[in-house]
């Protein structure tokens, strides 16, 4: 299928938007089910650029300093009980992250989102763009097809994400769309799985920076050991 | 009359019959014995699947076994504590245990995998299943243990792992947060089920309930139970319990592959049977025709003596029926002697089984056969000499008194 290039560009254009060359951010997760519900502060610090990205849990105490790196394609974690890094195996990608409706696949390919699928516009009306995102045939993705929606200025409105039998497995919605930094970005994640009508993911962003330059040291493994200062 | 002149026809050509006898002795015998060895290594099969870790019969939440997740698991309630006291005042249940599971992953030395991550209580697992005796290296689970492990082989070695090394559980409890562990490597299981050795971890029940926040709470209960007896606890389990709530499993439900196998093998047999069978009547049939057309003018002379067809065609057929009779209890002795010989000092086939079978099939086959098994071969095998008898009794039918006796 051939790519269309004003879809694409309006893919690249969300990330740019939401993600930019480097960000960092301060998140509060909360995860909804019948039987219990959580909700889990972190710091998250992205290079995109160089592919990498760093995330340390503030709360609750239990949790507490576990932390994620992403780097050289691998993707480690840290549980500060055991004072260990554990290197999260491919076969677990597709495991939910810390409970939630993300997955660990979700931090490691978040920038394959582009390159990886073939983009063309859907549909068009006065208030969104649908664009169809197809995986590119070979592409070491999970998803089949990701529709996204995003309003006429680049801001984005959701994303549906198709298993490769086209089949909808889940749709990210985005809302409450905030001056950060400067930018007007939607500052509300909620994911809903479909196979699980009752469970359900909200990420709220409580603060972001764009485009400041990163230590080198925050992406190394020894800074998985570090605490915060929280 | 029949009979008596039937016994002394068997009895006056006693080689000839006894070559019948032996015929249809050694034909029943073989097709026992090896009843006797497919059933040996069939119900050893079953036996081993039951008997090592899945149990006979598994009582799960509602769902458990298709979509497991911790949000399905079962407490002792009133319900579940009545429909296993009345299994087991049944004197069916031979034992249970309880267990609790979920995924996990497991980090050895700079290598993590998921696996599944197993709680057992090592007193009741040791009465219901002999997962222990399959650990070759260090040992099995004990009362009391704290945080240790049982690894198969096959993962402790992907995790780089030996013997007293600590190996990392890393899951979710039952609210979703993080539930990580230290566990030290006591044994390692090597039991030839692949899906046991790569893929399975083992933990004291206890230590995985608060590991999970899953306090008095489990994933299943596992039973044991003679296979006779399957059936009927089933029956009881299902008829006591809400299946709304939970759902009872034989083991050949929650594993069709091992029971589908059996039947498909049992069924090349029943064609074997048919082979056999067709081959024993020859061997009757050959003998009552020859016996007959040696007679037939004494059956000429017999006719015109007054004897009706019917009574001579009646003789042909007790005779068979003799010969049957007495090549079956025979072929039973034979049969059964080499199957009850074959069950005590067994088959050695260590030399031509591979690993992987290990698990499923002992080296050493000891002959069993079931009782229907035996029943349908015998009647079989009896039902065919008397089939036999037919194309002599109809030829002996149609003769004509004055042509048989000037018959040479």
């Amino acid at each position: 299928m051939a790519d269309d290039l004003d879809a694409r560009n309006i893919v690249q254009k969300i990330q740019d938007l939401m993600r930019s060359n480097t960000s960092t951010a301060r998140y509060t997760m909360q995860v909804q089910t019948p039987d219990w519900q959580r909700s889990i502060r972190f710091q998250s610090w992205d290079e995109r650029i160089k592919k990498r990205f760093f995330i340390r849990v503030l709360s609750p105490r239990k949790e507490k300093d576990t932390a994620w790196l992403k780097s050289d394609k691998n993707l480690w974690m840290y549980l500060p009980k055991l004072e260990r890094d554990i290197r999260i195996p491919a076969s677990m990608m597709l495991s939910s992250w810390m409970g939630s409706d993300f997955t660990n696949d979700d931090l490691v390919k978040m920038d394959s989102v582009v390159a990886d699928y073939n983009h063309r516009i859907l549909s068009q009306d006065a208030n969104s763009i649908r664009i169809e995102s197809t995986a590119k045939p070979d592409a070491p993705v999970v998803w089949g097809k990701i529709i996204h929606a995003v309003d006429h200025n680049g801001i984005p409105l959701s994303d549906d994400y198709y298993d490769e039998h086209g089949m909808h497995i889940r749709h990210l919605a985005f809302s409450e769309v905030q001056t950060m930094d400067g930018r007007r970005i939607p500052t509300l994640w909620v994911m809903q799985p479909l196979n699980n009508v009752g469970k359900k993911t909200l990420l709220k962003l409580e603060e972001a920076t764009f485009d400041k330059a990163i230590p080198e040291y925050i992406f190394t493994r020894a800074n998985l050991r570090r605490a915060s200062p929280h | 009359m029949i009979f008596s002149l039937a016994w002394r026809n068997v009895a006056r050509s006693w080689q000839r019959s006894l070559v019948t006898i032996a015929a249809v002795a050694t034909g029943l015998s073989a097709l026992i014995f090896l009843w006797g060895f497919n059933d040996g290594v069939h119900n050893t099969m079953m036996r081993n699947l039951q008997q090592v870790i899945v149990g006979s019969v598994q009582i799960h939440h509602a769902d458990f076994f298709k979509k497991s997740s911790l949000s399905r698991h079962m407490k002792l309630t009133p319900e579940l504590q009545n429909a296993l006291s009345k299994a087991q005042n049944s004197g069916q249940v031979k034992a249970l245990s309880w267990r609790l599971e979920t995924f996990a992953l497991a980090a050895g030395n700079d290598v993590s995998e998921g696996l599944l991550l197993l709680g057992m209580d090592a007193k009741s697992e040791a009465k219901t299943t002999r997962i222990a005796e399959k650990v070759d290296q260090g040992r099995f689970l004990q009362a009391g243990d704290g945080p240790v492990c049982v690894l198969g082989a096959t993962a402790a070695r992907n995790l780089g792992v030996n013997l007293g090394d600590d190996v990392i559980f890393l899951s979710q409890d039952r609210f979703g947060a993080l539930a990580a562990d230290k566990f030290k490597l006591i044994g390692i299981i090597s039991s030839g089920e692949m899906g046991i050795d790569r893929g399975l971890a083992i933990i004291p029940l206890n230590v995985l309930q608060n590991m999970l926040e899953m306090q008095g709470r489990y994933t299943r209960v596992v039973l044991q139970i003679a296979p006779d007896n399957l059936e009927a606890v089933t029956t009881l389990l299902r008829a006591s319990l809400n299946h709304k709530d939970y759902e009872v499993l034989r083991w050949y439900d929650m594993y069709p592959m091992m029971k589908q196998w059996v039947d498909l093998e049992n069924a090349f047999y029943y064609i074997f049977l048919g082979v056999v069978l067709l081959i024993v009547a020859a061997g009757i049939m050959n003998t009552v025709l020859m016996s007959m057309l040696e007679r037939v003018r004494e059956f000429g002379v017999m006719m015109a003596l007054g004897c009706s067809r019917s009574v001579l065609a009646g003789m042909v057929i007790v005779e068979s029926m003799i010969l049957g009779a007495l090549g079956v209890l025979l072929g039973l002795l034979i049969g059964l002697s080499l199957v009850a010989w074959f069950h005590s000092v067994g088959i050695d086939l260590s030399a031509e089984m591979d690993t992987i079978a290990r698990f499923y099939i002992d080296p050493v086959v000891y002959t069993e056969i079931d009782a229907d098994h035996l029943w349908q071969t015998a009647g079989s095998v009896m039902a065919a000499a008397i089939v036999a008898a037919f194309v002599p009794m109809w030829r002996v039918a149609k003769l004509q008194p004055v042509e048989a006796i000037h018959h040479v």
